[in-house]
């Protein structure tokens, strides 16, 4: 207990300390270090509270360490990236104070987030208005070009993951009936029609589709209704890592821990935080979505992956909290401040125009943690179904962390 | 097909006794002084930190220091209520306003669960039972479900002991059935709100502390427990604890069958179906008395 | 004085300015703050727009809009009693219907307006009808439900609201500048906001506010003066609605979009906040509340993102631990403690009917006819098969042990419990299935064991509902000065200085300004002095006599019946021992042992 509070009370002092840095950075970065050259400043708004907050905390560690490396590396064309933070509070009314705020007060030149679609769609019309350049981590496909110009987003959207996680259950386990579990929440819901359209694309069935609310204590009733079905495979999309845990552990006490589960990137990256109430050896029917960056094949050079040495760096800068981090969401944050980056130094500022431009052709060029990104005039959405791949047995990662492709020869 | 409604049965009521526990400690503070205390969620959720942080310290206790520490946190949690209660009733001493209650004892809940996501932040906790998996009809429970429903029995046998058969317990009671009258007769009336308060969290503190490996311990996820607790109160009827015995286990089962047969989607709007069908047509709960005309 | 209100009440009260000197319509607290409220609304709308700050800007009008949310939510808890835990539901759906017709249908704003107010209307009723069955935090709980389910719904019904997207509501017409430099968004919300705040000042002093108050404060009461509380509550809950659902309209043009989550829990909870902390029934609170719950952690402490909610309840904590009455409430009461306690005039019976009145000749029947009547509660019966007359102008005296069926018997009298069997008669109609109001209206007026004196309503307004409640257009029966007199009496008192001895009597007058024509009262002597006494049995004997009121009372104080009532019924466990003139009654043989039970009860 006491140990549990000594912890507490450094993550909190470190809090504090941190937003001190983060003050002074603010109140003398620019005459300090940046030798006359205004700084850059970057707003980030996304969920501090609220039922986002998980995310949106990872997503702004991502964001600080990036402009961390920028910054000792000297900066964009000489300029110091300076954060201002804003808190959705996981609400879009919020989110649209933040963002007037942020563009308008604040006057941020760059913008990470928001990280949910309902807020990145809010926000639009703000951000479109005052032309400022985007990265969200949102996974909506209403997110286009012309709703969002200036906004590019990092999240795999629902129909692609929807895309891998059907095709690995008809295609790698030859699946013909199939049931479907998710958890209330949007994502996941609009997830179901795009699993649904490319299960029957495969040629499975559906027997049955249940959802759970967020964080339940019990999913039996869910998992026995499901059963009735009798389905060769689950589709299971869950969120949090309490909601994966619990079912595991419900599959097992039903005596139904057979059959192979197909999960989304979230299944992935919650995978570790699950394992804590849920024994290993179920995790082994268990598949996710995962970037490509994050994922090996036996025989590739593990070693020197980005994402690998990317978190080498994270732990370093996070050595206290870096077990309740997500490098998967932290990763991604990250690679969209790099992209952000490239795109500013390749056109010589923060013109929004320009900057959509050059992101539309060469996002591919920028070196990326997560896996190659690219975008087009199209699509903004740098992780494209070719980002994701399907993975097996999130647990069993090698030793650098990296999980295992389901296409190994 | 039995042996899943068997299943569906037992876990619900197991889970249904999490509520019971609830409506229960709602009820001795209600009948003490009237208050009804939304904050109770987030000491529940309190509790199952505290065995949280028992195994993060400790790591998993035997059974024996396992069993010792239930008081434990029934203590811990009895005195932050008891403070509480203290803080809650303290306006209603000078002022002729007497509902500052509703505001302070949510914004105590707001207050908890802002600590939590400092402290903790927005992951939820999770907590491993030092007990095995029990076999029930040929499938497993785990063994917090059933635990739980002893501890609700537990607390029921003393609460109708302590409410009927003490002198504390029946001045209790006498404040619900005539405050007035209870302060004529020379009760010390706030010593025994009080001493609701703390005994509220006896309840809690120890069903948080059992249950911690089969709910959510998170910094938001009180208000589903008080809500659930809520309902099992009404449904019961204020003030009766054999309500509040028999109609959480009914919230618990009647929610998971209408996962089962209808579908997960409905199962938030099963247990307000209820809730609302109930106080229409019999406002008072299964086992509360009628209240008297006001003339 | 209100008076244009009510065309009965109208006539009433102008029939009877003696004196000259109307009340002001508002006591000066609800004045200054009135005006310090429109005053701050309008330099908050306008220093931004002058500065041209489009984030100022947008606050502003959120934070007004939120005002007006919280203000018709006020009404509802502080009017009418009524707990809403689930108004967010109301202002989201007006938000969504405006969303819907705009932003995905294409319609105009004043169609959205429209649409988002009768949405609104349409969770105002679904809220009211629960509450014509449960109350309090019971009702607080089903809207709690209520508005936890209405995000899920706006996510379920995704082919009409679009879903999880939401939907974006361009309407930059409304946010661009056209008069000195403000927007027609602002414009209106201020002008929604000004409205809102003077509608909060100025209800409670009208007509229908005050009957929601007695509604809310006594059913009962309420009842006995011809008042249905479930219209109140419905009406309370259609105002409410319609206010709440004009800001409600006013989101989607400051926000730019609507979307599910923009409308949890945490919305309704803010504005039931907002209400308390700011100061119940206070104009000027929900400005304060608002501004210590939204604006000081969402705006004036935006940076402190993670300690944001615990500002938030730590504020709100405080305030209630520090000032139960809320902000502004706390502030009024301090200013008022520092005045001097107020002392009551007593007043002076005999003055309540015109000495210049002239008797009238008994009219002639029965007023109430009481026969077979039973009623029984469970097990106990309290009213077994009692018959009794009363005649018109008669005054009759009710006497018995405490429990031997009086109140209940008068209750089966007006109407608020059905008799188990028997009828009930009242100037010679059957009243035996009617509802309280309904016998009220009658002419049958009712006081209290324990007064119904309401500190939500004001001195004078306490009477004033008397004359709410008249029944005629004729001028009232009381004497035109003593009505005047006791309106300057009551005007800068406040309720709570009335002292009880005061309070039945006053009770008593509000009752005889209904034009009841039979007033059943209930121990109304009870608290009075032995003087007091002899002037309240020359009051009841002029009653009778100039104004030939029937008269049934409740009393312990056998002298006092002796000396006023022409006829005496004696009650014991429900059943009717003796009955006839007073001389006869007394020396009844089986009244007589009572007698001594009697007098010392």
């Amino acid at each position: 207990m006491r140990g549990y509070h000594r912890k507490n009370r450094a993550l909190l002092h470190r809090a504090a300390l941190m937003s001190a840095v983060a003050a002074s950075a603010f109140a003398f970065a620019g005459p300090l270090s940046a030798q006359s050259k205004e700084p850059i400043k970057l707003g980030i708004l996304t969920a501090f509270t609220g039922s986002d907050a998980i995310s949106g905390r990872n997503g702004a560690i991502g964001v600080k360490m990036a402009v961390d490396e920028i910054n000792k590396a000297g900066g964009i064309l000489g300029r110091q990236l300076v954060i201002v933070q804003g808190d959705d509070q996981s609400d879009p009314t919020a989110a649209v104070n933040e963002a007037r705020r942020l563009a308008t007060q604040e006057k941020v030149e760059l913008l990470f987030g928001p990280q949910s679609s309902q807020r990145t769609l809010a926000v639009l019309p703000v951000l479109n208005e005052t032309k400022i350049a985007q990265i969200a981590t949102s996974g909506s496909l209403d997110l286009t070009p012309q709703k969002g110009p200036y906004m590019f987003t990092v999240q795999s959207n629902a129909a692609d993951q929807g895309y891998h996680m059907a095709h690995y259950v008809t295609d790698t386990l030859k699946a013909k009936t199939v049931g479907i579990l998710t958890d209330n929440g949007a994502q996941a819901l609009s997830g179901v029609a795009y699993i649904k359209k490319e299960l029957e694309a495969g040629g499975a069935k559906v027997t049955g589709v249940q959802e759970f609310p967020f964080r339940s204590e019990d999913k039996t009733a869910q998992l026995l209704s499901l059963k009735s079905g009798n389905p060769e495979a689950l589709i299971i999309w869950a969120n949090t890592p309490e909601d994966l845990g619990v079912l595991l552990n419900n599959l097992s006490d039903i005596g139904w821990d057979d059959v192979p589960l197909a999960g989304p990137n979230a299944t992935v990256m919650q995978a570790s935080g699950a394992a804590k109430i849920a024994d290993k050896a179920l995790f082994e029917k268990v598949a996710g979505v995962a970037y490509r960056g994050w994922t090996y094949c036996p025989g590739d050079d593990v070693v020197n992956s980005p994402y690998v040495k990317f978190k080498e760096r994270l732990k370093a800068a996070n050595p206290d909290s870096y077990k309740d981090l997500l490098p998967a969401i932290v990763g991604y944050s990250y690679d969209g401040i790099m992209i952000l980056k490239a795109a500013v130094e390749a056109t010589g500022g923060t013109d929004p125009e320009k900057i959509r431009v050059w992101i539309e052709n060469n996002a591919d060029k920028v070196p990326t943690v997560s896996g190659p990104m690219k975008a087009s005039a199209e699509s903004h959405f740098l992780a494209g179904k070719e980002v994701m791949t399907p993975i097996v047995n999130p647990l069993n990662t090698n030793e650098q962390g990296l999980f295992m492709r389901a296409d190994c020869k | 097909m039995w042996q899943e409604y068997a299943i569906i049965l037992v876990r619900g009521i197991g889970l249904g006794s999490v509520y019971a526990l609830i409506a229960m400690s709602f009820n001795i503070v209600k009948v003490s002084s009237g208050i009804l205390n939304f904050a109770q969620g987030n000491m529940f959720v309190l509790g199952g930190m505290m065995a949280y942080g028992f195994v993060a310290f400790f790591g998993q206790p035997s059974l024996g220091v396992w069993i010792l520490l239930i008081p434990v946190a029934a203590i811990v949690i009895a005195v932050l209520l008891t403070i509480q209660g203290y803080l809650t009733m303290l306006p209603l001493s000078y002022s002729d306003d007497q509902q500052s209650w509703l505001i302070t004892t949510m914004a105590v809940s707001i207050i908890i669960g802002a600590i939590l996501l400092l402290v903790q932040g927005p992951n939820a906790l999770m907590v491993r039972s030092i007990f095995a998996n029990i076999p029930v009809f040929g499938m497993r429970v785990p063994a917090p479900f059933l635990m739980a429903i002893g501890l609700a029995l537990f607390w029921y046998v003393v609460l109708q002991w302590f409410l009927s058969k003490t002198l504390t317990g029946l001045a209790i009671s006498a404040l619900w059935q005539d405050p007035v009258a209870g302060r004529a007769a020379g009760l010390k009336v706030r010593r025994l709100q009080l001493l609701a308060f703390g005994i509220s969290g006896l309840i809690v503190g120890s069903a948080g502390f059992v249950s911690a490996p089969i709910i959510t311990l998170a910094s938001d996820s009180a208000v589903a427990y008080v809500l659930n607790g809520f309902v099992a109160l009404v449904i019961g009827g204020v003030a009766s604890n054999t309500g509040a015995l028999i109609a959480g286990p009914l919230v618990g089962v009647a929610a998971m069958l209408a996962t089962f047969k209808l579908g997960g989607e409905f199962q938030g709007l099963v247990s307000m179906l209820i809730l609302v069908t109930i106080l229409l047509i019999r406002p008072e709960g299964i086992f509360g008395s009628t209240a008297a005309r006001r003339v | 004085m209100n008076a244009k209100v009510s065309t009965s009440g109208d006539i009433a009260a102008a029939a009877l300015a003696p004196s000259g000197r109307a009340l002001p319509l508002l006591d000066r607290s609800a004045r200054i703050q009135l005006v310090i409220g429109i005053l701050i609304l309008v330099v908050a709308t306008i220093v931004p727009s002058a500065l041209g700050q489009a984030y100022w800007i947008g606050i502003v009008n959120l934070a007004i809009i939120y005002v007006v949310a919280s203000i018709f939510m006020g009404l509802l808890l502080v009017d009418a009693g009524q707990v809403s835990f689930g108004h967010g539901a109301v202002f989201g759906a007006a938000a969504y219907a405006v969303g819907i017709a705009c932003g995905m249908h294409g319609l105009s704003f004043p169609v959205g307006i429209v649409f988002g107010v009768l949405a609104a209307l349409v969770i105002g009723v679904l809220f009211a009808l629960p509450a014509l069955r449960v109350q309090w935090f019971y009702l607080g709980f089903v809207t709690l439900s209520a508005a936890m389910v209405f995000p899920q719904m706006l996510f379920a019904f995704n082919t009409l609201t679009n879903g999880i997207n939401g939907i974006s509501i361009p309407l930059p017409q409304l946010n661009a500048p056209i008069l000195f430099g403000l927007s027609a968004l602002s414009i209106m919300t201020l002008v929604l906001g000004i409205a809102a705040i003077a509608t909060s000042a100025i209800f409670p002093k009208t007509l229908l506010g005050r009957r929601m108050r007695v509604a809310s404060a006594s059913p009962e009461a309420a009842q006995s003066l011809g008042i249905s509380p479930g219209r109140m509550r419905f009406i309370a809950f259609m105002i409410a609605s319609f206010g709440t659902g004009l800001a409600g309209v006013l989101y989607p043009p400051t926000v730019g979009f609507v979307s599910p989550n923009a409308f949890h829990l945490d919305m309704s909870i803010l504005f039931f906040f907002a209400v308390i902390v700011g100061g119940k029934g206070q104009p000027l609170g929900t400005i304060a509340g608002v501004t210590l719950l939204y604006l000081l952690p969402n705006v004036f402490l935006a940076q402190l993102i993670e300690y944001r909610p615990l500002v938030y309840g730590t504020v709100a904590f405080l305030v209630m631990l520090l000032m139960p009455a809320g902000i502004v409430g706390g502030v009024v009461r301090w200013l008022t403690l520092r005045q001097k306690p107020q002392r009551m005039p007593a007043l002076q019976f005999g003055h309540i009917v015109d000495s210049a009145q002239v008797s009238l000749p008994r009219p002639e029947g029965n007023a109430i006819e009481i026969k077979d009547v039973r009623k029984a509660f469970g097990s106990v019966v309290a009213i077994n098969n009692v018959t009794l007359t009363v005649r018109r102008g008669e005054i009759h005296g009710l006497v018995g042990a405490n429990g031997s069926g009086k109140t209940s018997l008068l209750n089966v009298l007006n109407g608020f419990s059905a008799s188990d069997a028997g009828t009930v008669k009242v100037n010679g109609r059957d009243v035996t299935s009617l509802r309280a109001r309904e016998v009220a209206k009658l002419g049958v007026g009712r006081t209290f064991q324990t007064p119904r004196i309401f500190e939500q309503l004001s001195a004078w307004d306490n009477v004033q509902i008397g004359l709410d409640a008249k029944l005629s257009s004729n001028p009232t029966l009381v004497s035109e000065h003593f009505v005047g007199s006791l309106r300057d009496i009551l005007g800068p008192l406040r309720t709570e200085s009335i002292p009880h001895g005061q309070r039945r009597l006053l009770e008593v007058i509000r009752v005889i300004l209904t034009d009841a024509d039979i007033l059943l009262l209930d121990e109304p002597a009870a608290g009075l002095s032995p003087e007091e006494r002899l002037a309240f049995a020359a009051l009841l004997r002029d009653l009778r006599d100039k104004l030939g009121l029937t008269i049934i009372f409740v009393e312990h104080d056998l002298d006092l019946v002796a000396r006023v009532a022409d006829r005496v019924t004696v009650l014991e466990s429900g059943t009717v021992i003796a009955s006839g003139d007073v001389a006869s009654v007394w020396n009844d043989p089986k009244v007589k042992p009572l007698f001594v039970s009697v007098r010392h009860a």
